[in-house]
């Protein structure tokens, strides 16, 4: 049983594994720049896979760029997934469903509502959430018939401040109601966090079950101390970011499912295989 | 200890029921996953694993059969996904299925888009004409080859039928049912041209196997359907058994049957399963009839989609579908009358713009994705299920055992936009008109059921079950004139109960003209022989089949069926006939004297017409399997006060007249049997709510159904 549906199912995997974010290493390997390999579901579903074959990693991250998908939303409000870039994380996801499993999960990053009104160049509230409700829904909807193992909202500006609000919290309960009634876990991730440990409290009365860290704005806490943030707060799992050379140390087995994620997209092969390695040794 | 459990996937919910041995009786519901049904099959199976405390793989190697109604063929034709087929008829016949009969373009169809003749159409056929070829070839009325069938002009059109992409073959010849010689040669011609080791081996299925009956239409209409949806539902249940086995279930699937029986996957036809769901709950509510000592019974079961109505009289299940359309195709099959209609908690309510802004309700329903707002998955239509949360019926902390919750402000908010405020009225007397509408179409579909065929409904007590149909008894059985209304104990997965108590029965059928009764002459059957050496055919068939499914003929029970009709008349009554051989002139006498009593049940003595004589057309073989019967756990009373299980008060909307009152609300798992409660009140089950009209009474009987009685 693989790690991600285990979670989305409630069940606690035994083995932690390590989430890396590999578009960039996959558009050096297809010999083309990140843009172009994110707008090919082609190259994009057939790189992907042949470098998280060479770095041995049990689950494929899809969509986790900075900003992806956002501006789909602005471009066309009304049909966000008809975009091109919506369009080709859907048939790329699709096409890695069907080709990768049950060999390796598949966690998949969509715009969350807070990167969404970003790119429209609104405010978070009641009004925009209520605008952009349904094409969420739909857009989750199309994500979730592609049959991923966990969807993750990806969220990157400003969530410590913004994202515990009710408004919110009411778009995150029918996004979890539609993963829910696909049996996807949904999550969501947040970078350029100021206060972690108050972070993890308030985000969990999202009601969403994963939480998905990037690195923070300050210093950035050791795994133990975000651990010890986490721990009784209730999370199915939490992924902590970890950077290329950093060093790194075994999960516990109990409680909150503990996962290693990227701290944003890998830049480079060596150093991601030597992390890779390393983490295989500790997990 | 072992279990019996039974599944049966709707339109919104799957409903499955775990009988133990010891009686104990689990039941649990999970939206309909129509993106991939065996999700949601298998979420179903570890949350019972889990209520009975027991590990998935533990609880699945402790079933000892596993009754599923499933609609993946029904949901084949709806997408049409199906396989491009080709159909090989006899020369001069290649337009029937075009043709179809005099009404087939109202077929499957709400009587609302048959009465709207200006946009009705025929429906795109299941096989494109271009792939229909016609083979010289003819066999006469009495099964007689006249003209041979060519194989070098059948390997030619073979050929063109390949080249154009056929991906399997329907064989349905003239007469084929009395003599199978043309179409088995064709099948074994196509067999030595693409043998089953080539790639390009492809199915063929024979009229004559399928159904052999009389009417080319309807008999190769069943052979297409059952080719269109066999592939996929082969896959799909292939999948679904491989799923079971590795989780631990040792035996076979076993599939709920439209005609009424249960079989192994490995020995359905697809074409039998179709509407299987509601046949299945009508075979639950025979046993809860018994239970009760209810043998007139009219079922009825709302979901979240339709509602489904059947009858039942003297503990029989006597209704046949008399024309049975799958999708909008009629067919042959000998399916068990159900009645369905749009009308369940999922129906949507609209406003009709070309009907002077008529209130309607239904027949699309907003399934299980978004579902109604009030789930809060992106639904943005109000519906049967977001007018009774706003009336205050159901309890949004405690819907589906607390599985999901329930946004009234999103029902409110839905009802605003798209009723009230166009029909200029308040949301709560809007929530109130839809729950009324719904109400009197359901009790105005079953009133034509049982009124308008000769029952009286006082001498019938309605079934309310599904997941909706406790909500609603006290809203349509007035329009019925029901005096009595029974919720049974697991109502809200009724489907799902009925299958898990079905028995191992098929039926085989056969078209036969046997001429029992001459007028002219004034004598019966002498040839007894004839009839008796198609009994005995149908027999010997059904013996070799069950014994392949392990069963000994000891175990087998049959009952004889016949489609009988007077000489010169189109329209056929279903006769039971008490014997499986005639062994004198009185016994045919007896079967003719049979027809006449039943015919004139139906149709009154004045219509009996003997002159032109009594002729059998069909014979219905059934063969089922004796098994032992659940023994359901029967509770002590305790006494008439139900106070111990009243849990509390709702606000809740009855009528303009006395608006919001404060409403007690029962706890149905603290109430015993005995417990009498009298409306208005609420009583909330695990998967339903039931709600109690002013002026009716509620008593929980010794099985923990509820009777619901309207005072005088």
């Amino acid at each position: 049983m693989s790690y991600f549906s285990e979670l989305s199912r409630g069940e606690r995997p035994a083995r932690a594994v390590w989430l890396p974010f590999l578009e960039t290493l996959a558009a050096q390997v297809a010999g083309c720049e990140l843009q172009a390999i994110v707008s090919d579901a082609t190259r994009w579903a057939n790189a992907l896979p042949r470098v998280a074959t060479l770095l041995e990693v049990p689950a494929l991250a899809v969509g986790f760029v900075d900003g992806f998908g956002a501006c789909a939303f602005a471009d066309n409000p009304e049909e966000p997934w008809r975009h091109p870039a919506l369009e080709a994380l859907l048939e790329c996801t699709r096409r890695l469903a069907e080709t990768e499993r049950p060999g390796r999960d598949l966690v998949v990053a969509m715009p969350g509502p807070l990167a969404v009104c970003a790119a429209l160049g609104e405010p978070l509230d009641k009004v925009v959430l209520e605008k952009i409700k349904a094409s969420m829904v739909k857009l989750l909807e199309a994500i979730c018939a592609c049959r991923p193992d966990m969807v993750i909202l990806n969220e990157t500006v400003d969530a410590e401040r913004q994202a515990t609000g009710p408004d919110y919290r009411r778009i995150c309960n029918t996004l979890k109601n539609v993963t829910e009634y696909f049996g996807i876990g949904l999550g969501i991730r947040v970078s350029g966090y100021g206060d972690a440990p108050k972070l993890l409290r308030e985000l969990r009365t999202l009601r969403l079950d994963h939480l998905m860290l990037g690195l923070g704005a300050g210093p950035t806490l050791s795994a133990a101390e975000l651990m010890a943030a986490a721990e009784g707060q209730g999370w199915r799992s939490v992924g902590i970011a970890i950077e290329s050379g950093q060093g790194v140390g075994p999960l516990p087995q109990q409680g909150t499912g503990y996962y290693w994620c990227s701290a944003g997209q890998e830049q480079d092969l060596e150093q991601a295989r030597t992390l890779g390695l390393a983490l295989a040794a500790a997990l | 200890m072992g279990f019996n459990v039974g599944i049966d996937i709707g339109g919104t919910f799957t409903d499955f029921c775990s009988i133990g041995d010891d009686g104990n009786i689990i039941a649990y519901k999970t939206p309909t996953t129509h993106y991939d049904l065996s999700v949601g099959f298998m979420r179903g199976m570890r949350e019972l694993a889990k209520r009975c405390e027991l590990a998935p793989r533990d609880y699945l190697s402790k079933v000892h059969a596993l009754r599923y109604s499933t609609t993946v063929g029904t949901n084949a034709l709806i997408e049409r996904n199906g396989p491009k087929l080709a159909l090989i008829t006899t020369a001069g016949f290649e337009d029937t299925i075009f043709i179809g009969r005099s009404r087939s373009w109202a077929d499957g169809l709400p009587m609302h888009e048959v009465r709207d003749m200006a946009r009705i159409s025929k429906p795109a056929p299941l096989i494109d004409p271009d792939m229909v070829v016609g083979i010289s070839e003819r066999i006469d009325c009495h099964g007689k080859v006249i003209a041979p069938l060519n194989r070098e002009e059948l390997l030619a059109k073979i050929q063109l039928l390949v080249d154009k992409g056929a991906m399997g073959f329907v064989v349905s010849l003239m007469w084929s049912f009395l003599n199978t010689e043309h179409e088995l040669l064709i099948k074994k011609i196509i067999e030595e041209e693409y043998p089953e080791d080539y790639l390009g081996s492809m199915p063929v299925t024979l009229s004559s196997q399928i159904s052999p009956k009389a009417g080319e239409y309807t008999r190769t209409m069943t052979s297409v359907v059952n080719a269109y949806i066999h592939g996929i539902m082969a896959d799909n249940l292939n999948q679904l058994s491989s799923e079971l086995r590795d989780g631990g279930y040792q035996r076979p699937l076993i599939l709920v049957h439209n005609t009424g029986g249960t079989k192994k996957v490995s020995r359905t036809k697809a074409v039998l399963t179709h509407n299987a769901g509601p046949v299945a709950g009508m075979y639950g509510s025979l046993a809860v009839g018994a239970l009760s000592g209810n043998p007139n019974v009219v079922f009825t079961d709302m979901g979240g989609t339709s509602f489904d109505i059947g009858v039942i009289v003297d503990a029989e299940l006597r209704a046949h579908d008399f024309i049975p359309v799958i999708d909008r195709w009629r067919t042959n099959i000998p399916a068990i009358e159900v009645k369905s209609i749009g009308s369940g908690g999922g129906s949507i309510a609209w406003i009709n713009e070309l009907m002077g802004n008529s209130l309607e309700v239904g027949p699309h329903s907003a399934g299980s994705m978004p579902g109604p707002a009030c789930y809060d998955k992106g639904g943005e239509q109000p519906t049967v299920t977001d007018a009774d949360l706003v009336l205050g019926y159901l309890n949004p902390d405690n819907y589906l055992a607390g599985e999901m919750f329930l946004d009234v402000e999103l029902s409110a908010g839905v009802i605003e936009e798209k009723i009230a405020k166009p029909l200029g009225i308040s949301v709560l007397e809007a929530a109130y008109r839809i729950r009324r509408l719904v109400d009197a179409r359901m009790g105005q579909e079953v009133f034509n059921e049982v009124a308008l065929k000769g029952h009286d409904p006082r001498k019938f007590a309605v079934f309310a079950c599904g997941g909706a149909g406790a909500t609603h008894a006290c809203g349509f059985a007035p329009y019925i004139g029901a005096r009595k209304v029974v919720v049974p104990a697991v109502a809200s997965v009724f489907g799902a109960f009925g299958a898990s108590t079905m028995e191992i029965r098929q039926v085989w059928d056969l078209s036969r003209t046997l001429k029992l009764f001459r007028w002219d002459q004034q004598h019966y059957l002498e040839d007894l022989e004839s009839f008796n050496g198609i009994v005995r055919g149908l027999k010997l068939a059904a013996i070799r089949d069950l014994k392949l499914e392990g069963f000994r003929e000891e175990q087998m029970e049959f009952h004889l069926e016949l489609d009988m009709r007077y000489g010169s008349q189109y329209n056929l009554t279903k006769v039971s006939v008490p014997r499986l051989a005639l062994q004198s002139e009185d016994d045919v006498r007896e079967l003719c004297d049979s027809f006449t009593r039943r015919y004139s049940e139906i149709y009154s003595p004045e219509a009996a017409f003997p002159v032109g004589g009594v002729n059998a057309e069909c014979f219905y073989l059934s063969a089922s399997v004796r098994q032992e019967k659940a023994a359901f756990r029967k509770e002590a009373g305790g006494g008439e006060s139900p106070a111990a299980a009243l849990a509390g008060s709702r606000q809740a909307y009855f009528d303009p007249a006395h608006g919001f009152i404060d409403t007690p609300v029962y706890d149905w798992r603290l109430l015993k049997p005995e417990h009498t409660i009298h409306g208005p009140a609420l009583i909330d089950a695990p998967e339903t709510t039931y709600v109690i009209d002013r002026g009716w009474t509620y008593v929980m009987d010794a099985w923990r159904n509820g009777v619901l009685r309207r005072d005088s």
